[in-house]
Protein backbone atom coordinates (compact mmCIF):
# COMPACT_ATOMS: atom_id res chain seq x y z
CA UNK A 1 0.00 0.00 0.00
CA UNK A 2 1.19 3.55 -1.09
CA UNK A 3 2.15 5.61 2.45
CA UNK A 4 -0.39 8.71 3.20
CA UNK A 5 2.62 11.30 1.15
CA UNK A 6 1.56 9.49 -1.80
CA UNK A 7 -1.90 9.60 -1.66
CA UNK A 8 -4.02 10.86 -4.37
CA UNK A 9 -5.45 14.67 -3.75
CA UNK A 10 -8.52 14.65 -2.54
CA UNK A 11 -10.52 16.22 -6.11
CA UNK A 12 -13.35 18.33 -5.48
CA UNK A 13 -15.37 17.97 -8.23
CA UNK A 14 -16.65 21.11 -10.19
CA UNK A 15 -20.28 21.47 -10.59
CA UNK A 16 -21.07 20.96 -14.02
CA UNK A 17 -23.55 22.53 -15.86
CA UNK A 18 -26.69 21.97 -14.05
CA UNK A 19 -28.47 25.01 -13.01
CA UNK A 20 -30.09 24.03 -9.38
CA UNK A 21 -30.21 21.21 -7.40
CA UNK A 22 -33.72 19.66 -8.07
CA UNK A 23 -35.37 20.21 -4.16
CA UNK A 24 -37.43 17.29 -2.82
CA UNK A 25 -40.99 17.64 -4.12
CA UNK A 26 -43.35 17.09 -1.72
CA UNK A 27 -45.41 13.97 -1.65
CA UNK A 28 -47.97 14.56 -4.23
CA UNK A 29 -49.97 11.52 -3.80
CA UNK A 30 -51.56 12.88 -0.56
CA UNK A 31 -52.95 16.40 -1.17
CA UNK A 32 -51.81 17.59 2.47
CA UNK A 33 -48.23 15.87 2.67
CA UNK A 34 -46.96 19.22 3.46
CA UNK A 35 -49.28 19.82 6.26
CA UNK A 36 -48.72 16.59 7.92
CA UNK A 37 -44.85 16.48 7.38
CA UNK A 38 -44.89 19.66 9.32
CA UNK A 39 -46.49 18.65 12.11
CA UNK A 40 -44.92 14.55 12.14
CA UNK A 41 -41.01 15.77 11.76
CA UNK A 42 -40.84 17.90 15.52
CA UNK A 43 -42.94 14.55 16.63
CA UNK A 44 -40.65 11.71 15.09
CA UNK A 45 -37.24 13.60 16.86
CA UNK A 46 -38.93 13.51 20.07
CA UNK A 47 -40.36 9.95 20.04
CA UNK A 48 -36.24 9.28 18.55
CA UNK A 49 -35.16 10.71 21.81
CA UNK A 50 -37.69 8.56 23.69
CA UNK A 51 -36.27 5.93 22.22
CA UNK A 52 -32.82 6.36 22.90
CA UNK A 53 -33.56 7.15 26.46
CA UNK A 54 -35.82 3.92 27.01
CA UNK A 55 -32.60 1.78 25.76
CA UNK A 56 -30.27 4.00 28.17
CA UNK A 57 -32.26 3.20 30.97
CA UNK A 58 -32.34 -0.27 29.82
CA UNK A 59 -29.18 -1.13 29.27
CA UNK A 60 -28.12 0.78 33.07
CA UNK A 61 -31.36 -1.08 34.53
CA UNK A 62 -29.56 -4.41 33.38
CA UNK A 63 -26.33 -3.41 33.79
CA UNK A 64 -27.67 -2.40 37.76
CA UNK A 65 -29.23 -5.54 38.16
CA UNK A 66 -26.16 -7.66 36.96
CA UNK A 67 -24.21 -5.94 39.75
CA UNK A 68 -27.38 -6.35 42.54
CA UNK A 69 -27.88 -10.02 41.77
CA UNK A 70 -23.94 -10.51 41.49
CA UNK A 71 -24.90 -12.59 38.32
CA UNK A 72 -21.06 -11.77 37.36
CA UNK A 73 -18.26 -11.00 39.72
CA UNK A 74 -19.39 -7.59 41.10
CA UNK A 75 -15.76 -6.22 41.68
CA UNK A 76 -15.35 -6.98 37.48
CA UNK A 77 -18.94 -5.32 36.56
CA UNK A 78 -19.15 -2.55 38.26
CA UNK A 79 -22.42 -0.56 38.47
CA UNK A 80 -24.10 2.46 36.82
CA UNK A 81 -24.39 4.14 40.38
CA UNK A 82 -21.30 3.46 42.08
CA UNK A 83 -19.54 5.03 38.74
CA UNK A 84 -22.08 8.24 38.97
CA UNK A 85 -21.06 8.26 42.34
CA UNK A 86 -17.14 7.92 41.43
CA UNK A 87 -17.94 10.94 38.92
CA UNK A 88 -19.81 13.12 41.40
CA UNK A 89 -17.02 12.46 44.18
CA UNK A 90 -14.32 13.31 42.29
CA UNK A 91 -15.87 15.84 40.05
CA UNK A 92 -18.33 18.05 41.84
CA UNK A 93 -17.99 17.49 46.01
CA UNK A 94 -14.27 17.49 45.32
CA UNK A 95 -11.32 18.08 42.43
CA UNK A 96 -9.43 15.20 42.29
CA UNK A 97 -10.15 14.09 38.59
CA UNK A 98 -9.85 17.67 37.57
CA UNK A 99 -6.64 17.52 37.25
CA UNK A 100 -5.47 14.87 35.99
CA UNK A 101 -8.13 16.00 33.15
CA UNK A 102 -6.06 19.31 33.19
CA UNK A 103 -2.86 17.53 32.29
CA UNK A 104 -4.27 14.86 29.87
CA UNK A 105 -5.72 18.56 27.78
CA UNK A 106 -2.76 20.24 28.35
CA UNK A 107 -0.62 17.46 26.89
CA UNK A 108 -2.87 17.12 24.04
CA UNK A 109 -2.93 20.76 22.94
CA UNK A 110 0.68 20.70 23.27
CA UNK A 111 1.16 17.68 21.03
CA UNK A 112 -1.39 19.01 18.80
CA UNK A 113 0.29 21.96 18.18
CA UNK A 114 3.72 20.68 17.64
CA UNK A 115 2.35 17.68 15.82
CA UNK A 116 0.34 19.73 13.06
CA UNK A 117 2.37 22.54 13.22
CA UNK A 118 5.18 20.44 11.84
CA UNK A 119 2.90 18.17 9.98
CA UNK A 120 1.84 21.68 7.84
CA UNK A 121 5.49 22.86 7.55
CA UNK A 122 6.66 19.65 5.98
CA UNK A 123 3.99 19.61 3.94
CA UNK A 124 4.59 22.81 2.66
CA UNK A 125 7.67 22.12 1.81
CA UNK A 126 7.00 19.29 0.00
CA UNK A 127 4.56 20.80 -2.17
CA UNK A 128 7.02 23.50 -3.25
CA UNK A 129 9.75 20.71 -3.57
CA UNK A 130 8.44 17.49 -5.03
CA UNK A 131 12.63 16.07 -5.50
CA UNK A 132 12.46 16.41 -1.87
CA UNK A 133 9.55 14.64 -0.86
CA UNK A 134 10.47 12.16 -3.62
CA UNK A 135 13.80 11.58 -1.55
CA UNK A 136 12.09 11.62 1.60
CA UNK A 137 9.35 9.66 0.76
CA UNK A 138 10.43 5.90 1.35
CA UNK A 139 12.00 6.70 5.29
CA UNK A 140 8.34 8.60 5.87
CA UNK A 141 6.24 5.61 4.57
CA UNK A 142 8.55 3.74 6.59
CA UNK A 143 7.93 5.70 9.51
CA UNK A 144 4.51 5.97 9.32
CA UNK A 145 4.04 2.01 8.98
CA UNK A 146 5.20 1.81 12.45
CA UNK A 147 2.20 1.46 14.82
CA UNK A 148 3.20 4.85 16.87
CA UNK A 149 1.94 3.21 20.21
CA UNK A 150 4.72 1.00 19.97
CA UNK A 151 7.35 3.41 20.32
CA UNK A 152 6.28 4.46 23.62
CA UNK A 153 8.24 2.04 25.48
CA UNK A 154 11.31 3.64 23.82
CA UNK A 155 10.37 7.31 24.48
CA UNK A 156 9.92 5.99 27.74
CA UNK A 157 13.60 4.27 27.62
CA UNK A 158 14.49 8.25 26.32
CA UNK A 159 12.61 10.82 28.56
CA UNK A 160 11.97 8.84 31.22
CA UNK A 161 8.22 8.38 33.21
CA UNK A 162 7.26 12.06 31.57
CA UNK A 163 4.74 13.91 30.39
CA UNK A 164 7.13 14.31 27.31
CA UNK A 165 6.87 10.58 26.44
CA UNK A 166 2.93 11.34 25.79
CA UNK A 167 3.31 14.29 23.84
CA UNK A 168 5.43 12.45 21.53
CA UNK A 169 3.43 9.63 20.55
CA UNK A 170 0.72 12.08 19.98
CA UNK A 171 2.62 14.43 17.93
CA UNK A 172 3.81 10.91 16.36
CA UNK A 173 0.24 10.57 14.94
CA UNK A 174 -1.02 13.91 14.44
CA UNK A 175 2.44 14.73 11.75
CA UNK A 176 1.25 12.32 9.27
CA UNK A 177 -2.24 12.98 9.39
CA UNK A 178 -1.20 16.68 8.71
CA UNK A 179 1.71 16.15 6.28
CA UNK A 180 -0.77 14.02 4.10
CA UNK A 181 -3.74 16.50 4.31
CA UNK A 182 -1.78 19.81 3.82
CA UNK A 183 -0.22 17.89 0.59
CA UNK A 184 -3.44 16.73 -1.15
CA UNK A 185 -5.03 20.54 0.42
CA UNK A 186 -2.55 22.40 -1.73
CA UNK A 187 -2.65 19.75 -4.59
CA UNK A 188 -6.30 20.76 -5.09
CA UNK A 189 -5.97 24.01 -7.05
CA UNK A 190 -7.69 23.72 -10.04
CA UNK A 191 -5.91 24.20 -13.33
CA UNK A 192 -7.94 26.85 -14.30
CA UNK A 193 -6.56 28.78 -11.41
CA UNK A 194 -3.35 28.20 -11.97
CA UNK A 195 -3.59 28.72 -15.69
CA UNK A 196 -5.31 32.26 -14.46
CA UNK A 197 -2.99 33.20 -12.13
CA UNK A 198 -0.06 32.73 -14.43
CA UNK A 199 -1.57 35.33 -17.44
CA UNK A 200 -2.20 37.64 -14.65
CA UNK A 201 1.47 37.42 -13.29
CA UNK A 202 0.54 36.39 -9.97
CA UNK A 203 4.00 36.32 -7.90
CA UNK A 204 4.82 33.49 -5.53
CA UNK A 205 3.43 35.08 -2.20
CA UNK A 206 -0.06 36.13 -3.97
CA UNK A 207 -0.45 32.20 -5.40
CA UNK A 208 0.03 31.04 -2.19
CA UNK A 209 -1.85 33.85 0.27
CA UNK A 210 -4.72 34.30 -2.65
CA UNK A 211 -5.33 30.77 -3.77
CA UNK A 212 -2.99 27.84 -2.80
CA UNK A 213 -3.73 28.17 0.68
CA UNK A 214 -7.45 29.40 1.00
CA UNK A 215 -8.29 26.44 -1.77
CA UNK A 216 -6.23 23.64 1.11
CA UNK A 217 -8.56 25.24 4.24
CA UNK A 218 -11.64 22.66 3.78
CA UNK A 219 -8.62 19.71 3.14
CA UNK A 220 -6.44 21.42 5.68
CA UNK A 221 -9.22 21.52 8.47
CA UNK A 222 -10.47 17.87 8.19
CA UNK A 223 -6.79 17.25 8.57
CA UNK A 224 -6.78 19.33 11.64
CA UNK A 225 -10.07 17.67 13.69
CA UNK A 226 -8.54 14.44 12.46
CA UNK A 227 -5.34 15.03 14.11
CA UNK A 228 -7.19 16.29 16.69
CA UNK A 229 -8.61 13.35 17.70
CA UNK A 230 -5.45 11.59 17.34
CA UNK A 231 -3.35 13.69 19.63
CA UNK A 232 -5.83 13.08 22.20
CA UNK A 233 -5.77 8.84 21.18
CA UNK A 234 -1.59 9.26 21.61
CA UNK A 235 -1.53 11.16 24.76
CA UNK A 236 -3.97 8.86 26.36
CA UNK A 237 -1.98 5.88 25.41
CA UNK A 238 1.21 6.79 26.21
CA UNK A 239 -0.01 7.91 29.18
CA UNK A 240 -1.48 4.08 29.56
CA UNK A 241 1.92 3.29 29.08
CA UNK A 242 3.92 5.31 31.62
CA UNK A 243 3.14 8.78 32.83
CA UNK A 244 3.52 10.66 36.30
CA UNK A 245 -0.17 12.14 35.73
CA UNK A 246 -2.95 12.13 33.00
CA UNK A 247 -6.24 10.58 32.49
CA UNK A 248 -4.41 7.31 31.05
CA UNK A 249 -2.27 7.56 33.93
CA UNK A 250 -5.61 7.20 36.04
CA UNK A 251 -6.98 4.74 34.10
CA UNK A 252 -3.98 2.46 34.07
CA UNK A 253 -3.72 2.63 37.72
CA UNK A 254 -7.75 2.26 38.23
CA UNK A 255 -7.79 -0.98 36.01
CA UNK A 256 -4.70 -2.22 38.10
CA UNK A 257 -6.39 -2.18 41.44
CA UNK A 258 -9.47 -3.27 39.99
CA UNK A 259 -11.43 -0.36 40.46
CA UNK A 260 -13.94 -1.13 37.79
CA UNK A 261 -16.36 1.96 38.39
CA UNK A 262 -13.36 4.19 38.36
CA UNK A 263 -12.24 2.73 35.00
CA UNK A 264 -15.70 3.46 33.77
CA UNK A 265 -16.29 6.94 34.95
CA UNK A 266 -12.38 8.12 33.67
CA UNK A 267 -13.88 6.14 30.38
CA UNK A 268 -16.93 8.68 30.46
CA UNK A 269 -14.93 11.75 31.03
CA UNK A 270 -12.30 11.17 28.20
CA UNK A 271 -15.97 10.15 25.91
CA UNK A 272 -17.04 13.60 26.92
CA UNK A 273 -13.53 15.32 25.91
CA UNK A 274 -13.92 13.74 22.57
CA UNK A 275 -17.21 14.77 21.74
CA UNK A 276 -16.29 18.51 22.80
CA UNK A 277 -13.15 18.56 20.83
CA UNK A 278 -15.25 17.82 17.56
CA UNK A 279 -18.34 20.07 18.77
CA UNK A 280 -15.72 22.88 18.53
CA UNK A 281 -13.95 21.93 15.53
CA UNK A 282 -17.50 21.45 13.73
CA UNK A 283 -18.41 24.98 14.80
CA UNK A 284 -14.81 26.67 13.33
CA UNK A 285 -15.07 24.26 10.57
CA UNK A 286 -18.76 25.84 9.95
CA UNK A 287 -17.83 29.44 10.61
CA UNK A 288 -14.33 29.14 8.29
CA UNK A 289 -15.85 27.22 5.51
CA UNK A 290 -19.53 29.32 4.79
CA UNK A 291 -18.35 29.48 1.39
CA UNK A 292 -18.80 26.05 0.32
CA UNK B 1 -26.14 53.95 -18.59
CA UNK B 2 -23.20 54.87 -16.65
CA UNK B 3 -19.62 54.70 -17.90
CA UNK B 4 -17.34 52.26 -16.30
CA UNK B 5 -14.45 53.83 -14.85
CA UNK B 6 -11.20 53.10 -17.47
CA UNK B 7 -7.90 54.28 -18.63
CA UNK B 8 -7.09 51.92 -21.58
CA UNK B 9 -8.84 54.43 -23.75
CA UNK B 10 -5.66 55.64 -25.25
CA UNK B 11 -3.30 52.73 -25.00
CA UNK B 12 -4.74 51.04 -28.02
CA UNK B 13 -2.30 47.70 -28.64
CA UNK B 14 -1.91 45.58 -32.15
CA UNK B 15 -1.05 41.82 -31.92
CA UNK B 16 1.65 40.84 -35.17
CA UNK B 17 2.23 37.18 -35.35
CA UNK B 18 5.32 36.71 -38.09
CA UNK B 19 6.08 33.08 -39.31
CA UNK B 20 5.37 31.27 -36.04
CA UNK B 21 6.14 27.99 -36.27
CA UNK B 22 5.24 25.33 -33.17
CA UNK B 23 6.22 21.89 -32.55
CA UNK B 24 4.85 19.53 -29.68
CA UNK B 25 7.51 16.93 -29.75
CA UNK B 26 9.53 15.94 -33.04
CA UNK B 27 7.72 15.58 -35.90
CA UNK B 28 4.72 17.20 -34.70
CA UNK B 29 4.33 20.50 -36.16
CA UNK B 30 1.18 22.17 -34.49
CA UNK B 31 1.54 25.31 -36.30
CA UNK B 32 3.48 25.60 -39.73
CA UNK B 33 4.28 29.42 -40.83
CA UNK B 34 1.59 31.15 -39.42
CA UNK B 35 1.53 35.29 -39.59
CA UNK B 36 -1.34 37.27 -38.28
CA UNK B 37 -1.52 41.06 -37.75
CA UNK B 38 -4.35 42.42 -35.33
CA UNK B 39 -4.94 45.92 -35.43
CA UNK B 40 -5.24 48.06 -32.81
CA UNK B 41 -8.86 47.50 -31.56
CA UNK B 42 -9.97 45.47 -33.78
CA UNK B 43 -11.65 42.06 -32.69
CA UNK B 44 -10.57 38.98 -34.28
CA UNK B 45 -11.96 35.80 -34.13
CA UNK B 46 -10.43 32.14 -34.56
CA UNK B 47 -12.09 29.49 -35.72
CA UNK B 48 -10.84 25.75 -36.88
CA UNK B 49 -10.85 22.06 -35.78
CA UNK B 50 -9.59 20.64 -32.47
CA UNK B 51 -6.37 19.83 -32.93
CA UNK B 52 -5.13 23.24 -35.90
CA UNK B 53 -3.33 24.95 -32.93
CA UNK B 54 -5.71 27.73 -32.46
CA UNK B 55 -5.39 27.68 -28.58
CA UNK B 56 -1.51 27.14 -28.85
CA UNK B 57 -1.34 30.03 -31.18
CA UNK B 58 -3.88 32.11 -28.32
CA UNK B 59 -1.19 30.67 -25.61
CA UNK B 60 1.80 32.13 -27.46
CA UNK B 61 0.61 35.25 -27.77
CA UNK B 62 -0.24 34.95 -23.99
CA UNK B 63 3.55 34.10 -22.89
CA UNK B 64 1.91 30.71 -21.79
CA UNK B 65 4.72 29.16 -24.11
CA UNK B 66 7.56 30.37 -25.17
CA UNK B 67 7.90 30.96 -28.89
CA UNK B 68 10.24 28.60 -31.07
CA UNK B 69 10.09 30.20 -34.49
CA UNK B 70 9.19 33.18 -35.83
CA UNK B 71 8.51 36.32 -33.87
CA UNK B 72 5.36 38.20 -31.70
CA UNK B 73 5.23 42.01 -31.08
CA UNK B 74 2.43 43.12 -28.70
CA UNK B 75 3.19 46.68 -27.85
CA UNK B 76 6.40 46.45 -28.80
CA UNK B 77 7.29 43.42 -26.67
CA UNK B 78 7.80 40.08 -26.69
CA UNK B 79 4.75 38.04 -25.07
CA UNK B 80 5.05 37.30 -21.74
CA UNK B 81 2.70 35.81 -19.11
CA UNK B 82 0.91 38.53 -16.83
CA UNK B 83 1.86 41.55 -19.01
CA UNK B 84 -0.12 44.46 -17.85
CA UNK B 85 -1.62 45.24 -21.15
CA UNK B 86 -2.98 41.81 -21.73
CA UNK B 87 -6.28 40.31 -20.33
CA UNK B 88 -7.29 35.95 -20.66
CA UNK B 89 -10.24 34.30 -20.61
CA UNK B 90 -10.48 30.31 -19.73
CA UNK B 91 -13.49 28.29 -21.25
CA UNK B 92 -14.07 27.32 -17.60
CA UNK B 93 -14.80 30.62 -15.27
CA UNK B 94 -11.77 29.41 -12.66
CA UNK B 95 -13.87 31.58 -10.19
CA UNK B 96 -12.72 30.79 -6.63
CA UNK B 97 -14.81 28.95 -4.71
CA UNK B 98 -14.04 31.06 -1.20
CA UNK B 99 -14.19 34.53 -2.45
CA UNK B 100 -17.49 36.54 -3.44
CA UNK B 101 -18.63 37.40 -6.66
CA UNK B 102 -17.38 41.12 -6.07
CA UNK B 103 -14.05 39.60 -4.84
CA UNK B 104 -13.65 37.60 -7.97
CA UNK B 105 -14.28 40.37 -10.14
CA UNK B 106 -11.89 42.18 -8.23
CA UNK B 107 -9.14 39.34 -8.52
CA UNK B 108 -7.14 40.21 -11.97
CA UNK B 109 -7.02 43.80 -10.63
CA UNK B 110 -6.15 42.94 -6.88
CA UNK B 111 -2.91 40.65 -8.32
CA UNK B 112 -2.10 43.38 -10.68
CA UNK B 113 -1.44 45.78 -7.68
CA UNK B 114 -4.79 48.63 -8.90
CA UNK B 115 -6.14 50.89 -6.55
CA UNK B 116 -8.53 49.54 -4.60
CA UNK B 117 -11.12 51.84 -4.92
CA UNK B 118 -11.28 51.99 -7.98
CA UNK B 119 -11.14 48.82 -8.53
CA UNK B 120 -14.07 47.88 -6.36
CA UNK B 121 -16.01 50.71 -8.56
CA UNK B 122 -15.82 49.06 -11.40
CA UNK B 123 -16.02 45.77 -10.34
CA UNK B 124 -19.52 46.61 -9.13
CA UNK B 125 -20.60 48.28 -12.22
CA UNK B 126 -19.33 45.19 -14.48
CA UNK B 127 -21.28 43.26 -12.01
CA UNK B 128 -24.34 45.03 -12.58
CA UNK B 129 -23.24 45.42 -17.11
CA UNK B 130 -23.16 41.35 -16.64
CA UNK B 131 -26.69 41.32 -15.23
CA UNK B 132 -25.52 40.00 -11.60
CA UNK B 133 -26.52 43.26 -10.01
CA UNK B 134 -27.92 41.41 -6.39
CA UNK B 135 -25.30 38.82 -6.43
CA UNK B 136 -22.01 40.76 -5.59
CA UNK B 137 -21.75 39.16 -1.96
CA UNK B 138 -23.05 35.95 -3.45
CA UNK B 139 -20.73 32.56 -3.72
CA UNK B 140 -19.88 30.86 -7.03
CA UNK B 141 -21.16 27.85 -5.21
CA UNK B 142 -24.90 29.88 -5.59
CA UNK B 143 -24.27 30.19 -9.30
CA UNK B 144 -25.40 28.53 -12.55
CA UNK B 145 -23.20 27.84 -15.12
CA UNK B 146 -24.08 31.01 -17.32
CA UNK B 147 -24.16 33.35 -14.12
CA UNK B 148 -20.48 32.04 -13.46
CA UNK B 149 -19.51 33.08 -16.67
CA UNK B 150 -20.74 36.01 -16.42
CA UNK B 151 -18.58 36.54 -13.37
CA UNK B 152 -15.77 35.79 -15.44
CA UNK B 153 -16.14 38.00 -18.14
CA UNK B 154 -16.73 40.74 -15.47
CA UNK B 155 -14.06 39.88 -13.42
CA UNK B 156 -11.54 39.82 -17.55
CA UNK B 157 -13.16 43.37 -18.09
CA UNK B 158 -12.21 44.11 -14.79
CA UNK B 159 -8.46 44.09 -15.43
CA UNK B 160 -9.16 47.36 -18.01
CA UNK B 161 -6.40 46.17 -20.26
CA UNK B 162 -5.79 47.09 -24.22
CA UNK B 163 -5.54 43.03 -24.96
CA UNK B 164 -8.05 40.11 -24.36
CA UNK B 165 -7.36 36.77 -25.34
CA UNK B 166 -10.18 34.30 -25.11
CA UNK B 167 -9.95 31.12 -25.46
CA UNK B 168 -13.52 29.39 -25.91
CA UNK B 169 -14.82 31.40 -23.55
CA UNK B 170 -18.48 30.24 -24.06
CA UNK B 171 -17.60 26.88 -25.50
CA UNK B 172 -19.22 25.31 -22.35
CA UNK B 173 -22.58 26.96 -22.40
CA UNK B 174 -25.89 25.99 -24.09
CA UNK B 175 -26.98 27.94 -27.58
CA UNK B 176 -29.04 30.34 -25.31
CA UNK B 177 -26.92 31.02 -22.93
CA UNK B 178 -24.30 31.36 -24.59
CA UNK B 179 -26.21 33.83 -27.15
CA UNK B 180 -26.95 35.89 -24.31
CA UNK B 181 -23.07 36.25 -23.58
CA UNK B 182 -22.18 37.01 -27.04
CA UNK B 183 -24.44 40.17 -26.84
CA UNK B 184 -23.15 40.94 -23.14
CA UNK B 185 -19.14 40.67 -24.65
CA UNK B 186 -20.38 42.68 -27.95
CA UNK B 187 -22.04 45.70 -25.45
CA UNK B 188 -18.87 45.32 -23.22
CA UNK B 189 -16.63 45.93 -26.36
CA UNK B 190 -18.63 48.35 -27.81
CA UNK B 191 -18.19 50.54 -24.47
CA UNK B 192 -14.54 49.92 -24.44
CA UNK B 193 -13.09 49.11 -27.63
CA UNK B 194 -10.39 46.46 -27.19
CA UNK B 195 -8.16 44.61 -29.14
CA UNK B 196 -9.27 41.07 -28.84
CA UNK B 197 -8.35 37.69 -30.31
CA UNK B 198 -11.03 35.32 -29.64
CA UNK B 199 -10.61 31.51 -30.58
CA UNK B 200 -13.67 29.34 -31.07
CA UNK B 201 -14.96 26.29 -32.82
CA UNK B 202 -17.92 27.72 -33.62
CA UNK B 203 -17.60 29.82 -36.83
CA UNK B 204 -21.66 31.46 -36.27
CA UNK B 205 -20.01 33.14 -32.84
CA UNK B 206 -17.01 34.07 -35.06
CA UNK B 207 -19.21 36.15 -37.30
CA UNK B 208 -21.97 37.72 -35.12
CA UNK B 209 -18.41 38.89 -33.05
CA UNK B 210 -15.44 39.87 -34.71
CA UNK B 211 -14.34 42.17 -37.45
CA UNK B 212 -12.30 39.72 -39.23
CA UNK B 213 -12.50 35.93 -39.10
CA UNK B 214 -9.28 33.75 -39.54
CA UNK B 215 -10.25 30.14 -40.14
CA UNK B 216 -7.70 27.58 -39.21
CA UNK B 217 -7.08 23.72 -40.38
CA UNK B 218 -5.11 21.36 -39.04
CA UNK B 219 -2.11 18.57 -39.74
CA UNK B 220 -0.04 21.28 -39.69
CA UNK B 221 -2.04 24.20 -38.27
CA UNK B 222 -1.87 27.07 -40.94
CA UNK B 223 -4.43 29.62 -41.89
CA UNK B 224 -6.44 28.48 -44.61
CA UNK B 225 -8.71 31.44 -45.03
CA UNK B 226 -9.43 35.31 -43.77
CA UNK B 227 -12.72 36.33 -44.11
CA UNK B 228 -13.45 40.39 -43.66
CA UNK B 229 -16.81 40.43 -41.82
CA UNK B 230 -18.84 42.84 -43.29
CA UNK B 231 -22.36 42.89 -40.91
CA UNK B 232 -22.90 46.09 -39.92
CA UNK B 233 -22.84 47.14 -36.10
CA UNK B 234 -23.79 47.53 -33.36
CA UNK B 235 -25.05 43.53 -34.00
CA UNK B 236 -26.98 41.40 -31.54
CA UNK B 237 -26.44 37.75 -31.64
CA UNK B 238 -29.65 37.01 -31.23
CA UNK B 239 -30.89 39.10 -33.54
CA UNK B 240 -28.69 37.61 -36.63
CA UNK B 241 -29.94 34.22 -35.94
CA UNK B 242 -32.88 35.26 -38.25
CA UNK B 243 -30.82 37.31 -40.65
CA UNK B 244 -30.67 36.24 -43.83
CA UNK B 245 -27.24 37.92 -44.60
CA UNK B 246 -25.39 36.40 -41.54
CA UNK B 247 -26.88 32.74 -42.88
CA UNK B 248 -25.70 33.46 -46.44
CA UNK B 249 -21.99 34.30 -45.44
CA UNK B 250 -21.15 31.67 -43.12
CA UNK B 251 -23.21 29.66 -45.77
CA UNK B 252 -20.35 31.25 -48.41
CA UNK B 253 -17.49 30.21 -45.93
CA UNK B 254 -18.60 26.74 -45.43
CA UNK B 255 -18.67 26.22 -49.65
CA UNK B 256 -14.99 27.86 -49.26
CA UNK B 257 -13.82 25.43 -47.17
CA UNK B 258 -15.10 22.48 -48.21
CA UNK B 259 -14.34 23.47 -52.05
CA UNK B 260 -10.92 25.11 -51.59
CA UNK B 261 -9.02 23.08 -49.06
CA UNK B 262 -10.85 19.79 -48.51
CA UNK B 263 -12.94 18.26 -45.64
CA UNK B 264 -12.00 20.87 -42.57
CA UNK B 265 -13.92 18.76 -39.76
CA UNK B 266 -11.97 15.49 -40.45
CA UNK B 267 -8.79 15.32 -42.02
Amino acid sequence: MAGPLTSPAKRRIRDSGTVAVSRPIADTKKPHGDESQAVSAPKNLVLMWVGRLIVTVVVLGVWQLVYVKKVFNPVVTGSPVEVAKFLVDNLVTSTKLWGSVGVTLWTTLIAFVVGSGLGIGCGLLFARSPKLEHFTNPFFTGFNSVPRIALAPLFIVWFGLSQVSSILVGVSLTFFILLSSTMAGVASLERDATTLLDTLGATERQRFFRATLPAAVPTLFSGLRLGLVYALLGVVSGEIIGAPAGLGEKLSYFAGSFETDAVFGVLIVLGVIGAVIQGVMTLAERKLLRWQ
Amino acid sequence: MGNIVSDSGNKSVGIAIDSVTHRFGPGQLTLDNVSLNVEPGEFVAIVGPSGCGKTTLLNLVAGLLPTQEGTITLANEQPRPGHPLVGYMLARDALFGWRTVRRNVELGAEIRGQDEALREIRAVELIRQVGLAGYEDAYPKALSHGMRQRAALARTFCLDVAVLLMDEPFGALDAQTKLQLEDLLLDLWTRERRTVLFVTHDLNEALVLADRVVVMGRNPGTIRLVVQVTLPRPREARMLQSDPHFHDLSATIWRELEGGMGPWLDR
